[in-house]
């Protein structure tokens, strides 16, 4: 029906989830988006194969596939953040491998995120 | 006709037990927001009501210029004497009281014309776009728990009559969640709009869509924030692409969806559905296929740029690149030295010896440790 390239330039001009940054940059707001940016390769709404990576009560969820939120298959992430690291890095590769190194990052600032969480508490 | 994909047709309860074909607008249509936004700015014209300012705005009175030698500016001045107002210049637009620059008539042309297989091409792109998740989902609709789209539901909705039945019919659809992004959005218009009859605003919610046999869904649920209604046969722009931007997200009756195969017929008929420029637009496709892979070059191996030229003589491993035996060359020299183990160890050893004695002269140098407390005892300290 429409490719994901039709529906980039489709919404690659305008869309509810476009944040502005300073000095011309574009963010975005979507789920699925790994780098929080706005650019067809990071797009979580246009590409029909993304991944999104959040934390969600202390465990890192990845979640892959479709555009709407409950489409997506999950994986759970519950051990600790070197392990996770590498589990998630053996997903993404194995499903987009462009963005296996931002995934990586991602999950090492999302765990980071928790530990301090726990330490604080 | 090529096998349709099928749709499934959600109860009353937000099951789906029922399934039709998708109406080949939906598939078929090129999506064009190029289109759909000149259509739409230009069809938005049209519900605009002539306004101007007042026609003798700025020339009621009798101000004429005093032409030159005065000492004044030509402007056209008020003629009499006793107030103020007398000398003060009138009349243009720079004057305190003058008429603006080329004021408003109402002879403007407001309207726009739009050719009628423009707005066609429109509709059908803007319906081909409500199917697409992913663009209902850029436009901003909370469409995460809607079970399919395009969302259809079946006849019995239409016999709904009460607000309250249809709220739970689109909770059950997962459409509330839509409704309810619009009612809290609702806020005071900002401006002068306010006292204009426009007070408030508020997002768009979905867009129901019914046929003529409407018993009162229609009705039911139009007075829900943001939610609009609309007739198959009569469908608008301006609600399928709010503000000019695809992907409405809609909800349409069995019936509805039905005629729509008869209003946008594949083929023959009124309006003939447009082709896509590109059949096939996955790009990924395209290049990834193999009438495509073929014919292509072979890849390109990646420019070799200049690495740093390491010194051998200096670096080991850049030597050991040039001359293999250097390894066992120096493996030979070394036993020839007869640096062994032990010498190995007893060189260690000293070097810690010294660098225990360095950083006992530094600590004593900065006025710590045991020696200096000491010291500092026998001083009176």
């Amino acid at each position: 029906m429409a490719s994901s390239e039709l529906i980039w330039q489709c919404i690659k001009g305008g869309n509810s989830f476009m944040r502005k940054g300073i000095n011309n940059t574009y963010f975005s707001a979507e789920a699925g988006n790994l780098a929080g940016k706005h650019s067809y390769k990071h797009s979580g709404i246009a590409n029909k194969k993304s991944v999104g990576l959040t934390e969600e009560g202390g465990n890192i969820l990845l979640t892959k596939g479709k555009v709407k939120k409950s489409g997506r298959s999950k994986t759970v992430f519950k051990k600790d953040a070197r392990r996770v690291m590498k589990g998630v890095s053996k997903e993404v590769t194995g499903y987009r491998s462009d963005l296996s190194d931002i995934a990586t990052r991602r999950v090492a600032a999302l765990a980071k995120s928790v530990r301090v969480a726990k330490a604080s508490k | 006709m090529s096998a349709r994909p099928l749709v499934s047709v959600q109860d009353l309860d937000g099951k789906s037990k029922d399934q039709m074909a998708l109406p080949a607008v939906f598939t078929k249509t090129p999506l064009r927001p190029d289109v759909v936004r000149v259509v739409h700015t230009n069809m938005r014209k049209n519900h605009m009501q002539a306004h101007a300012v007042s026609e003798n705005a700025g020339v009621q009175t009798a101000a004429a210029s005093w032409g030159t030698g005065r000492a004044v500016s030509r402007i056209p001045r008020v003629p009499g004497g006793g107030t103020h107002r007398c000398g003060q210049g009138a009349y243009g637009n720079m004057c305190r009281g003058g008429h603006m620059f080329s004021p408003m008539k109402t002879w403007r042309r407001w309207h726009r014309k739009v050719n009628l297989k423009e707005k066609r091409l429109a509709v059908a792109s803007a319906l081909a776009a409500s199917a697409v998740p992913a663009l209902v989902m850029a436009r901003g609709h909370v469409v995460d728990e809607v079970a399919e789209i395009p969302l259809v539901v079946s006849d019995a909705a239409e016999t709904i009559t009460k607000t309250s039945k249809a709220v739970d019919l689109l909770k059950s659809l997962g459409v509330y969640a839509d409704v309810a992004k619009s009612a809290k959005s609702k806020n005071l218009r900002r401006g002068k709009g306010k006292m204009r009859n426009r007070r408030y605003v508020c997002r768009k919610g979905p867009l129901v869509i019914v046929t003529s046999n409407d018993q009162g869904f229609a009705k039911s649920v139009r007075n829900l924030t943001g939610v609009d209604t609309a007739n198959v046969e009569r469908l608008n722009l301006l609600d399928l692409a709010p503000g000019g931007h695809l992907g409405r997200l809609c909800i349409w009756t069995k019936g509805a969806m039905a005629k729509l195969d008869e209003l946008y017929a594949e083929g023959t008929g009124k309006f003939v559905l447009p082709e896509n420029v590109m059949s096939n637009a996955d790009l990924s496709r395209l290049i990834n296929s193999d009438e495509v892979q073929s014919v292509v070059n072979a890849p390109k191996s990646a420019a070799k740029r200049a690495t740093l030229k390491r010194n051998p003589l200096k670096n080991f491993t850049a030597m050991k690149k040039l001359n293999p035996y250097a390894k066992t060359a120096k493996a030979l020299a070394s036993k020839a030295r007869g640096k062994t183990k032990e010498q190995a160890l007893a060189k260690k050893r000293t070097k810690d010896i010294g660098k225990k004695f360095f950083a006992q002269i530094s600590a004593d140098s900065d006025y710590q440790g045991e020696d200096f407390e000491v010291f500092n005892n026998w001083l009176g300290n």
